[in-house]
């Protein structure tokens, strides 16, 4: 009712100020869902979900196929321990809703009901359409867990934080950048930290900027090179990895990309090699046993694998990647070996 | 018409409310302790350091042994860090308090200001003693069992040099002598603070911190035979990442027999020590769900509170935090997983403008179920200039329990004594005037205390008091169970409630209608299992482990 006085209040006003050549139209249906909708999103703001959830459903009374309205209405609706969050997100995913946050509410709908491995399902849908969908990861972590699944829920975690880090990262480089604009590291700092988060062309935009304010700089051709290697350029990706080992002799980083790089195309040789090479460049970095352990495990030499994770755990026994990574390569030779024993 | 409609209404609504109308179930009064001769001060008015903004930790327990609740406040300090002196005031039994005589070892006591209190008989010798934490050296005083008190920390050990802030008693390592852990903050260095300057939050200069300051080491220490503490190193993750303490809640948490403890901190994740044999202090609160929000960052956690709303058994933990945030009600599940059952028992809304300290699990209106208590206040006072921003002083919070653990505000918030906006931070639960039904009182930051006095129309209800063996005489650690028909009442025996607070430690069963709680299961702190039979409503019962006695008297003897 409080809504509707403005309304009227203005109908009045136009009328009384129109000069008979425009002719007023009353508000339709969908201008009255469409005040409740922006309602309930100021009142969401301020915290009163349940109210929140009151104004959506009586916009969609006006406006019943209003999707938005629907999945947003799950939310407030879950948000205020309310019944009806899965007929509203149902409503909402028959009109084709299929963005990332309507499986994210959809995966914490399955959560509240106690129904892990449906909201398993959702969180990783929601991470297909939003890989840096940090609230996924972290739901995503605890349910994995919960499920037993202690490895997967040790990698969902690491991504977690890494996508955190990564913008915790990114506010201080463009902090930086703006107090210091014509420093080049620190615009390749703000690629790198951009092409973390996944924003190619942003970071693309830094890394030119940093090239034009310094042109031998090993961090900026450590971005362009990963950014060629993502848009499926190797050659250009291996012309700036190799530029960065020519500045930065030490750097493991371009070693790793190249054996990686090396895996995908199959030539297992190389991929040994370079992994090998970025071993030698930093002996005391665990990150690059890490790294060759993980290259074992693709190529199915577990007790290579074992061996490396114990060399990157020597460098750092708190690491709690390595660690799990440990555990999970015991687990998949236990697995072998009971395969071999079926086998038998 | 309208107007004749609005009359009406008003009409009815003093009709319901006016005297000697039968008042609401939630409904309480308030009204200051002290007669105005005491109020705790924390630094400034317009608070320029994060030290100024908390603290004012109150106990409420029988300390002169008469049978009746007495009340200390601890009295925090100047802006100069400079202490002020405690109080101590004896209840009448009615809900009436008067000033203690003057007791120095409550007087102003140099090193540091007053922040929190843990009231304990920790020494077993049958009165109530007292741990009062500081920025400085804590102190323990020994109650010489008439209410007053006599300083013991130097032969104790106990004087932590941090600023400390929770503090919990427990028997860690099963030796019979409790042993206690105190909760650090800051490492607070106020010269370093002011090159920082000012932070700025929502337009505003504010103080600065505690984020960008570094965190002080949380500790345990172990009771000795000779009545002093060892300070231990339970293992190597307690203080290897130091968080920002505050409240702090002793359980067994594992059901492994030992006790395990959940610390909240503020911006910092929380943490659930887990007690490995006695010996070692793991945090898992990452792995087990209970350290961050449902979206995965850390809270302010400042209050903690332990019950189970819901009656199916499993523990269930309520955290206070910041505004524009919300706070945070975990749910152990079957299978040791904690969840966030924030949204589903329906506190995300109701308290997400609300910056809270001291909370409880109560069964205020004596229906059989556990409700929950919130004292509020934000911490900037600056935040009085901000278009509708959140208030500095803000009112307190009952959410009353449906009885299958779905909480609301009650429509008249809980009466007057609800209403009033004030700086919230300190509380304990008690029944003040011996009626059977539960009181509370709110440490007021720069204030007197307040009583909220329960006039509501609640059920029937008892009162339990357990008396463990040799120095764990408050047998924390216990676990009881009242049994009503179908329904059964879990209770956690501790030593802190809320935030820098005790209370009462008898335990308080709801009885609704009915005339008598079925019977009790106890399991007491070393194990060992006792039941009682049939106890009556309307009666107080005091049961030694030892003896195996059941005494019983009217409430409030």
């Amino acid at each position: 009712m409080r809504l509707f006085l403005p309304l009227t209040v203005s109908l009045l006003l136009a009328v009384a100020c129109n000069d008979g050549s425009e002719p007023v139209q009353p508000p339709t249906s969908k201008d009255r869902a469409r005040d409740l909708i922006i309602e309930a999103q100021a009142v969401a703001g301020t915290g009163n979900t349940p109210k929140a959830a009151e104004l959506l459903a009586r916009a969609l009374e006006f406006d019943p196929d209003h999707v938005g309205a629907w999945h947003r209405l799950g939310e407030m609706r879950l948000l205020s321990g309310l019944a009806g969050v899965s007929d509203a997100l149902d409503r909402a995913e028959a009109m084709g809703l299929d963005s990332a946050r309507f499986h994210q509410t959809r995966g914490e709908a399955y959560e509240a009901e106690e129904r892990d491995a449906a909201a398993k399902a959702a969180f990783l849908l929601a991470l297909e359409r939003e890989p840096l969908r940090k609230e996924a990861w972290f739901r995503l972590a605890q349910v994995e867990r919960r499920l037993g699944n202690e490895f997967a829920a040790e990698e969902a975690l690491a991504e977690f934080e890494r996508v955190v880090g990564a913008e915790k990262v990114l506010l201080t480089a463009l902090q930086a950048t703006q107090a210091q604009p014509g420093d080049g590291m620190l615009a390749a700092a703000a690629a790198a930290a951009h092409l973390e988060l996944g924003f190619v062309e942003d970071a693309q935009d830094w890394v030119d900027r940093a090239f034009g304010l310094k042109h031998d700089n090993p961090e900026a051709h450590m971005v362009a090179g990963r950014i060629a290697r993502l848009q499926g350029d190797s050659d250009t990706a291996v012309i700036h990895f190799e530029l960065v080992t020519s500045l930065a002799e030490y750097d493991p980083r371009p070693w790793m990309e190249r054996s990686e790089m090396a895996l995908a195309s199959g030539d297992h040789n190389a991929a040994r090699n370079h992994a090998h090479r970025a071993t030698v460049v930093a002996p005391a970095d665990p990150r690059v046993f890490l790294a060759q352990a993980r290259l074992f495990i693709a190529l199915g030499e577990l007790d290579a694998a074992l061996e490396t994770v114990e060399l990157a755990l020597l460098r750092d026994a708190e690491r709690r990647e390595t660690v799990h990574l440990r555990a999970h390569v015991r687990d998949l030779i236990e697995q072998a070996s009971q395969a071999t024993e079926k086998d038998d | 018409m309208r107007s004749a409609c609005l009359l009406l209404l008003l009409g009815l609504s003093w009709v319901g409310c006016g005297p000697g109308a039968p008042k609401p179930t939630l409904w309480f009064e308030a009204r200051p302790v002290g007669g105005g001769d005491f109020q705790n001060i924390s630094g400034t008015e317009q608070k320029d350091y994060v030290s100024d903004s908390f603290g004012a930790g109150v106990a409420l327990r029988d300390f002169d042994g008469d049978g009746n609740l007495d009340l200390f406040a601890v009295g925090g300090g100047n802006a100069a860090g400079e202490a002020r002196a405690d109080a101590l005031f004896l209840g009448d039994g009615r809900g009436a308090f008067r000033r203690a005589s003057a007791d120095s070892s409550l007087a102003a006591t140099p090193g540091g200001r007053a922040y929190g209190v843990n009231a304990c008989d920790f020494d077993g010798d049958g009165d109530v003693d007292l741990y009062i934490t500081r920025a400085g050296p804590n102190r323990l005083l020994l109650n010489r069992g008439d209410g007053t008190f006599e300083d013991h920390t130097e032969a104790s050990g106990l004087g932590d040099e941090g600023w400390s802030t929770g503090a919990a008693w427990l028997d860690f390592n099963k030796d019979g002598i409790l042993d206690l852990f105190v909760v650090n903050h800051i490492d607070f260095d106020q010269a370093a603070i002011k090159e920082r300057g000012k932070s700025l939050y929502l337009g505003q200069h504010v103080y600065y911190g505690p984020t960008g300051l570094p965190a002080q080491m949380d500790h345990l220490y172990l009771g000795r035979e000779d009545g002093s503490f060892e300070l231990v190193q339970p293992g190597e993750e307690l203080g290897r990442d130091p968080n920002y303490g505050f409240g702090v809640v002793v359980f067994d948490e594992d059901g492994d027999g030992d006790l395990d403890l959940y610390v909240a901190n503020d911006t910092t994740p929380n943490q659930l020590w887990r007690n490995e044999d006695g010996q070692t202090l793991v945090d898992q609160a990452g792995r087990l769900g209970c350290a961050l929000s449902m979206e995965g960052g850390p809270q302010a956690g400042m209050g903690i509170a332990l019950g189970d709303a819901d009656g199916d058994l499993q523990p269930e933990l309520f955290i206070t935090n910041f505004s524009n945030d919300y706070f945070t009600f975990y749910r152990r599940g079957k299978d040791g997983f904690w969840r966030d059952r924030t949204t589903r028992t329906r506190l995300h809304a109701p308290t997400w403008n609300s910056l809270g300290w001291a909370c409880g699990f109560a069964d205020l209106d004596s229906d059989g179920d556990q409700d929950l208590w919130a004292f509020n206040g934000h911490v900037y006072p600056q935040m009085d200039a901000v278009p509708g921003g959140p208030s500095y002083a803000q009112r307190a919070q009952i959410f009353e329990n449906d009885g299958q653990g779905h909480f609301s505000e009650p429509e008249e918030q809980g009466g007057p004594g609800f209403r009033v906006p004030r700086s919230g931070r300190g509380g304990a639960v008690g029944d003040l005037d011996n009626d059977g039904d539960l009181d509370l009182v709110m440490g007021v930051l720069d204030g007197a205390p307040v009583v909220l006095e329960n006039l509501g129309r609640g059920g029937n209800s008892l009162m339990v008091e357990l008396v463990g063996q040799g120095g764990n005489r408050e047998a924390i650690g216990a676990i009881v169970e009242g049994l009503l028909g179908e329904q059964i009442q879990k209770r956690w025996v501790g030593s802190q409630t809320g935030f820098l607070s005790s209370s009462d430690n008898r335990l308080h069963f709801g009885l609704g209608e009915a005339q008598q709680l079925d019977g009790l299961r106890i399991v007491w702190p070393d194990g060992s299992r006792m039941e009682v039979e049939v106890l009556p409503a309307g009666r107080a019962y005091r049961i030694d482990q030892a003896s195996g006695e059941v005494q019983s008297g009217a409430q409030g003897q």
